[in-house]
């Protein structure tokens, strides 16, 4: 048996740079859009203390709205850029949609109710809007057409970094910078960050919370949609099922950054990408989603406010 | 005017919400897309009229200003006790009546269900008369129900609702008409193995267990207010405990009346086990732990087996040696396909044939859910219950009222997971072979729905809840396509509008001995 | 002769040394200390912020003080540290405390709200419960009786059915101490047990308090900003602000202390 000595002098010497590199942006991938999912679950807890199940499904109709559009702009006879675009527009605008109606129905009528009943209620949108998709759909695993173009100048580093993985990188990065800058200066923005703070005081100054919650519905939706088409156009395959174990895995992300904190559930999705895929790189693929789960009930344990969240004191 | 304009947008809003999904659909390897117009129309029309029905429930349940649901006309309508009593003669008579007529229409009905009373050899005895009867109520249900709804419609109509209402609620109530027909129930419950197909008797079986489910975690969600979303994990270590062990060390001697109590006891500790590190966390982060810990559970049996070699294997090269064989095989749950071969109950040593075992379990079954009954409502009157209670509506009060908050947390989890671990060591026994996919988040979703379907908190909702769940979409196989769709629908509609569940939990009416006269607040009733 | 005298002959029940307690960057107590003698009522007044329900929290083991101790003795004449003890350890001691913003237990009756608290008292387990032995029937009523004893004492017996959120504001008030009291305490510590009544009910408290004291013959330790109140009721009272001590004495001594004046009615009054 080698000494552990050995062992150690060995292992920087003989570490695989390519397979390191390789795992890395594989997690890069997956963490985005664990960040762009985990966004919405962070806003909506920051401005209602909702953990909103159904977000899971957001994001698994916004990768089906994405496939429909596909197959019926193919059949038009749309160039695959053009699809892809106006695929994520439906997607998001789609999404979006459904993200203000479940709100409207499920939450809104809740609100003041005790705390168990917006999280039942949420179990039942979850279950609702998979049920129909499989009904309305299939409940087979459907085949998503390959959209992305290819990129010449990706072709040194393909073997670690795919177009599509590109993409998503490239996309959430965007959309996360812009959704930082919406919610520092415009009005909009201000008013959800006075509304997760306060909800009554900014009621009293002439919020109008209804309207903010419906809008952080509708944006955390939309990035749920953004994350369903690119990874849709990543994994090019689809099934009803999909938005449990990412919705879960992306609440394990914000739980991570520290949930109700915008940074965090960025940080928290990348950090978990990262773990997950050298996880299921160096010790084992079988346990892949099972050390998310076990991340999740450590961090919950050990540090519930998270890696930026502030801890909370007990109001006696 | 108004009302109907904005059903109309919502109706038209619904069209366009559901139109990708519901309208258009890409046919997978062709790619040819196909334009379903028909849901379209149905979804507008549907929601058209429902959604004066939604806004009608809203503007009675206080939640929004009837000015705002533009419903005046339709309120004013049913504000005349005349009209009221007109819609729900309707509604009674279309319950009643349409499932029958569907059935009718749909599956060639006749009169002529395989039904003959047995008198065609002449001879024929009070029993089988019994059996003749019991039969004849199972096949004809539907016309039964449809009579006793059209019955309970012309009493509604003559003005007697509220007297039948009475009526009705008093098996509910504690007293004599509780008691008789608890025992009326029982008796029915009794000889229905020897009257039902196989596959009905399963489905009995079914029931009986995910009372017993629902009994467990109501302890854990109804009495102690512990969200648990991964109660399916100890109803896995139960089934697995039988299943496992009859595979490791099953024999003549060693049956499931061994591994009941034991699955029970593996299930405690499991929930001990897992509720130890969560003590410290909120309502909604227990749930996420709970929920967490449920597909580990889950993953850990996909996954195949569990050894203990990885850390017997740090230990000196002789001390392995001297270690049982045990502690270096590893645990094979056998992945995705399950443990098959797991013998039914024994009943001392008698061979059965597996109709006769199948009743058997019947009636282990039926007895256990009594025994639930029995003791889960014993619990909820006692010291335990009443902490598990005051801990539910106010932890640092109840900890300061000399509670100990840790204590009795770890109680109620251990004794909500020891009915799933009893639950799920039937289940092995009953089915014979068990896989994870019995084990998946929605089961524990599923249950969950259960105790807040039928009332968190009520022993008789939970009851009501599970027989609902389970029998309800047997009986309606029409539907079984839409039945987690209509679980999904009902869970968000009762939290809106009857977040107290199908019963309200009971109080227990208590007299004291020096107490000087019934006090005038409670000489109305029992119920608040 | 002064009122410090007097006091010295009566043996302690709760003595409170040097508590300091920091919540980030406030420090809500420091070096604070108490002294409760049996059968006294005493008094804890201050401005609102002063840390006087936070000194609660940290005596009742709610909250760990980050330094300093809190001896209670018990009717046996034994000390106990009270800093590392959990919240119902304090409580089965034989110390037991009403809150501020009340915290009944809202959807269980108001007997049930007392017989949680004879939980302490009483010992039925798992098995007790499942199996019902005579001893625990006749333990369940006993804690039946005796809760109901208590809603009695304290005028609530009209409504020992009710869900106790249903309670009108003063009857839930009355409802926490007879839940306090149900806990068997020879001390009780009342948190703004006046606050939100009118002066009708205020006087009716005062009596009810007096009555407590002499009947159960406790020690009560009071916060109050009704002054009227704490003046006729107290046997000695201590004023804290900004987390610390800053008079103790007898009611005459601090109404005349210029510290307590000037900390009441700011600067300009002193």
């Amino acid at each position: 048996m080698p000494s552990p000595g050995f062992a150690m002098s060995t292992f920087f010497a003989e570490i695989d740079w390519r397979y390191l590199g390789e795992l890395f942006f594989s997690g890069l991938t997956k963490g985005s859009i664990y960040a762009l999912i985990s966004l919405g679950y962070t806003m909506v807890y920051g401005i209602i203390e909702l953990i909103n199940f159904a977000h899971g499904e957001i994001y698994m109709i916004g990768a089906f709205t994405g496939l429909v559009m596909a197959g019926v702009l193919g059949s038009l006879g749309f160039p695959a850029v053009g699809i892809l675009i106006l695929g994520a527009v439906a997607a998001v605008v789609y999404c979006s949609a459904y993200g203000y109606t479940m709100e409207k129905i499920a939450y809104r009528p809740l609100r003041g109710a005790q705390r168990l009943s917006p999280l039942i209620s949420a179990i039942g949108v979850s279950i609702f809007l998979q049920n129909y998709v499989l009904i309305a759909q299939s409940g087979e695993f459907l085949r998503y057409p390959n959209l992305i173009p290819d990129m010449p100048f990706l072709q040194p580093i393909s073997y670690m970094l795919r177009p599509s993985s590109f993409l998503i990188i490239v996309t959430s990065a965007v959309v996360m910078v812009i959704l930082t800058l919406f919610i520092k200066y415009t009005r909009l923005g201000k008013a959800m960050r006075a509304t997760a703070q306060n909800r009554k005081m900014a009621m009293l100054l002439g919020i109008d919370a209804d309207r903010i919650i419906s809008a952080t519905f509708v944006i955390g939706s939309a990035l749920a949609a953004i994350g369903g088409i690119l990874i849709a156009s990543h994994t090019q395959q689809i099934n009803f099922n999909i938005g449990f174990l990412a919705g879960i895995k992306a609440f394990t992300a914000a739980v991570l950054g520290g949930i109700g904190s915008i940074p965090g559930a960025m940080l928290g999705g990348l950090v978990l990408g990262c773990c997950e895929s050298f996880a299921s790189g160096y010790i084992s693929c079988d346990y892949e989603d099972m050390f998310a789960f076990a991340i999740l009930i450590l961090i919950l344990i050990f540090r519930p406010s998270g890696l930026l969240g502030k801890p909370k004191s007990m109001k006696v | 005017m108004r009302g109907i304009v904005r059903s109309l947008l919502v109706s038209l809003w619904f069209v366009f919400l559901t139109f990708p999904l519901l309208v258009i659909k890409v046919v997978p390897n062709t790619g040819e897309v196909i334009w379903r117009w028909k849901n379209a129309a149905g979804i507008g029309i549907g929601i058209f009229f429902l959604s004066f029905i939604w806004r009608a429930l809203l503007v009675k349940r206080g939640l929004i200003p009837q000015e705002e649901a533009g419903i005046g006309r339709l309120m004013q309508y049913l504000s005349t006790p005349m009209n009221k009593q007109r819609v729900v003669v309707a509604c009674l008579l279309i319950c009643g009546w349409g499932p029958l007529l569907y059935t009718i229409m749909g599956s060639g009905w006749s009169l002529d269900r395989g039904l003959a009373p047995p008198l065609q050899d002449g001879a024929f005895t009070p029993l089988q008369w019994a059996v003749f009867v019991a039969r004849a109520l199972a096949t004809f249900w539907q016309e039964i129900l449809a009579a006793l709804l059209s019955f309970a419609a012309v009493q509604h109509a003559k003005g007697n609702g509220a007297r039948m209402m009475a009526i009705l609620r008093r098996p509910t109530q504690p007293g004599p008409a509780r008691n008789i027909t608890i025992i009326l129930l029982f008796l029915c419950l009794l000889p229905l193995p020897y009257l039902m197909k196989i596959y009905q008797i399963n489905v009995l079986i079914q029931t009986f267990i995910w009372v017993m489910l629902g009994l467990g975690l109501n302890i854990v969600v109804g009495q102690a207010g512990l969200l648990v979303l991964g109660y399916v994990a100890f109803y896995a270590v139960g089934a697995y405990t039988y299943a496992l062990g009859n595979a490791l060390l099953g024999g003549a001697h060693i049956g499931f009346w061994f591994f009941l109590p034991l699955g029970g006891l593996f299930a405690a500790l499991a929930g001990i086990l897992l509720s130890l590190p969560v003590l410290r966390l909120r309502g909604d982060y227990l749930a996420i732990v709970t929920l967490g810990f449920g597909e580990i559970v889950r993953l850990i049996l996909e996954s195949g087996s569990l050894s203990l070699l990885p850390f017997v294997g740090l230990l000196p090269e002789h001390v392995i040696h001297s270690l049982p064989t045990w502690m270096k095989t590893p645990l094979n749950f056998g992945g995705p396909a399950g443990i098959g071969g797991i013998p039914p109950p024994g009943f001392f040593g008698m061979r059965m044939e597996l109709d006769d075992n199948l009743r058997y379990v019947y009636y282990i079954a039926l007895a256990m859910t009594v025994f639930t009954i029995i003791a889960v409502s014993r619990l909820r009157d006692s010291r335990l219950g009443r902490s598990w209670m005051a801990l539910r509506e106010d932890e640092i009060a109840c900890e300061a009222m000399g509670v100990d908050k840790i204590k009795a947390k770890l109680t109620a989890f251990a004794l909500g997971a020891c009915w799933a671990g009893f639950g799920g060591a039937l289940f092995a026994a009953q089915t014979s072979y068990i896989n994870p996919t019995s084990f998946t988040f929605m089961q524990s979703a599923l249950i969950l729905s259960v105790v807040v379907l039928g009332g968190l908190g009520s022993i008789l909702g939970v009851a009501l809840g599970a027989c609902i769940l389970i029998l309800l979409p047997e009986y309606l196989r029409a539907f079984n396509e839409y039945r987690m769709l209509i679980f999904g629908i009902s869970m968000v509609l009762m939290m809106v509008f009857r977040p107290q569940g199908l019963i309200m939990p009971k109080r227990k009416r208590r007299v004291i001995a020096g107490m000087d006269a019934v006090p005038p607040a409670s000489a109305g009733g029992f119920e608040a | 002769m002064s009122a410090l005298d007097g006091r010295a002959k009566l043996p302690v029940v709760l003595e409170i040394r040097n508590l300091s307690m920091r919540f980030g960057g406030l420090m809500a107590l420091s070096e604070v200390a108490l002294c409760v003698r049996k059968r006294e009522i005493v008094s804890l007044i201050g401005p609102n912020g002063a840390g006087k329900t936070t000194l609660f929290n940290c005596i009742t083991s709610i909250h760990q003080p980050d330094s300093g101790l809190v001896l209670l003795t018990d009717q046996r004449g034994t000390e106990h540290n009270l800093t590392r003890l959990r919240p119902h350890q304090v409580t089965g001691l034989g110390m037991a405390r009403t809150f501020q913003n009340i915290r009944i237990f809202p959807s269980m009756t108001v007997l049930e709200n007392v017989m949680v608290a004879r939980h302490c008292r009483t010992k039925a387990g798992i098995l007790g419960a499942l199996f019902r032995p005579p001893t625990v029937i006749r333990e369940e009523r006993d804690i039946e009786e005796k809760s109901y004893a208590l809603l009695k004492y304290m005028g609530l017996e009209a409504v020992y059915d009710e869900d106790a959120c249903n309670l009108a504001y003063g009857q839930q008030r009355r409802l926490e101490i007879a839940r306090a009291l149900a806990t068997e305490p020879f001390l009780l510590l009342l948190d703004e047990p006046a606050a939100g009544m009118n002066p009708h009910e205020t006087e009716a408290l005062r009596g009810m308090i007096l009555r407590i004291r002499d009947e159960a013959k406790l020690s009560i330790l009071l916060i109050e900003h009704d002054m009227n109140m704490v003046m006729s009721l107290s046997d000695h009272i201590y004023v804290m602000e900004y987390g610390c001590n800053i008079a103790e004495g007898s009611p005459e001594e601090v109404r005349a202390n210029p510290d307590v004046i000037q900390a009441y009615l700011g600067e300009a009054h002193a």
